[in-house]
């Protein structure tokens, strides 16, 4: 087989593939940002984290504190106003009513000593009011002066 | 603390789950200690590069473990330990925006964005930075002021992933976000960088050819 007929080789056939022109750039870019310096953590740092931390603590133990103590209270407010209303009746706090009794009506006899008025004979005699209105004999004259 | 020292030793060869595990079931706070030793740095690191500020990471990085010790019953067993300690510090960052930025201008919208870029955030008080004590100052700083520019959402994914060498699969668990979209957002943070940072590379290397 001579050099003409033999059939091109993969590389020559594959076409070449392209690099962006700014590859550099890109990976210069990718390096920087890589290389960046790392920060500083200063020596404090988890002293004042557990700080931190045991101030949340205390004001978690605060919080579960207070909410148990209004838990406790609903509770017991709850349950004395339950026992309030079902309690059983007691003698001496409320004694029972005494029973309804049936009382025979009560009839008088008429006193022979008064008698009744007919509205007649009660119009026939004037009244004391009426009586008042007449002018009194001599009520006009002046009374003496007081004697010493 | 009444951590002994021969506690730690003893549960220094265990993973993070186990210890984990200790903590969740025995009240270990000797496994406790060692997993905040094992990952105060790496979180802190996070924390700093994603909110800009030292301080703050400082603070967020302790209140992540803070919740860690108050929500350990959370834990489910066979969950990888640093992508849930990383689900907490990725919400307590974004409770820090939040907060941070509910009077501000920025609609918090943003941190929701899947798309849109959105708007450029502020560029974070930089009076001190732990970048200024090394060498590579100027590009680290170039860098973290270009990582603030970049919309939250695109920020937190691209740090997990370059900064942090966490998964694809392991930063969609963390953000409770698609695996699609982590890669999305990993790529427009990663082409909106190189947009930011051009200048910076053409001053180390040189014009590139497709410049000239």
């Amino acid at each position: 087989m001579t050099q003409h007929d033999r059939p091109p080789s993969l590389k020559a056939l594959l076409p070449q593939v392209p690099v962006p022109e700014d590859f550099e750039e890109q990976l210069w870019l990718r390096r920087a940002l890589h290389e960046l310096p790392t920060v500083p953590v200063p020596e404090t740092f988890e002293k004042e984290l557990w700080k931190r931390i045991h101030v949340e603590r205390r004001k978690a133990f605060v919080r579960r504190g207070a909410f148990l103590v209004i838990a406790f209270v609903v509770l017991l407010g709850g349950g004395i106003g339950l026992w309030y209303l079902h309690r059983p009746p007691s003698p001496l706090v409320a004694p029972p009513l005494r029973q309804l009794e049936q009382i025979e009506p009560l009839t008088v006899s008429i006193d022979q000593r008064f008698f009744v008025i007919s509205p007649r004979q009660h119009h026939a005699h004037p009244t004391p009011s009426t009586q008042l209105r007449s002018p009194i004999p001599g009520g006009d004259v002046p009374l003496p002066p007081p004697e010493e | 603390m009444a951590v002994r020292v021969a506690e730690l030793k003893a549960l220094s060869e265990l993973d993070d789950e186990e210890l984990m595990r200790r903590f969740q079931h025995d009240d270990s706070e000797a496994a406790y200690t060692l997993l905040v030793r094992r990952y105060k740095s790496p979180l802190t690191n996070f924390l700093y590069r994603f909110i800009g500020n030292y301080d703050d990471a400082l603070d967020l990085a302790q209140e992540t473990f803070l919740r860690l010790y108050k929500y350990k019953h959370t834990y489910d067993s066979p969950q990888r330990f640093s992508t849930w300690l990383y689900t907490i510090a990725t919400n307590v960052a974004r409770t820090f925006y939040q907060q941070r930025h509910r009077h501000s201008v920025l609609p918090l919208s943003s941190l929701q964005q899947e798309d849109d870029e959105g708007p450029e955030w502020e560029i974070p008080d930089t009076s001190y930075m732990p970048d200024t004590r090394v060498d590579s100052t100027y590009i680290a700083q170039r860098i973290q002021q270009a990582l603030m520019k970049l919309p939250p959402p695109f920020r937190e994914a691209v740090v997990l992933r370059e900064i942090m060498g966490l998964s694809y699969e392991e930063i969609a668990e963390a953000t409770k976000t698609e695996l699609g979209t982590v890669k999305s957002r990993i790529n427009r943070a990663r082409q909106r960088l190189q947009e930011l940072l051009h200048d910076l590379y053409e001053e180390l290397y040189g014009k590139t050819p497709n410049q000239q």
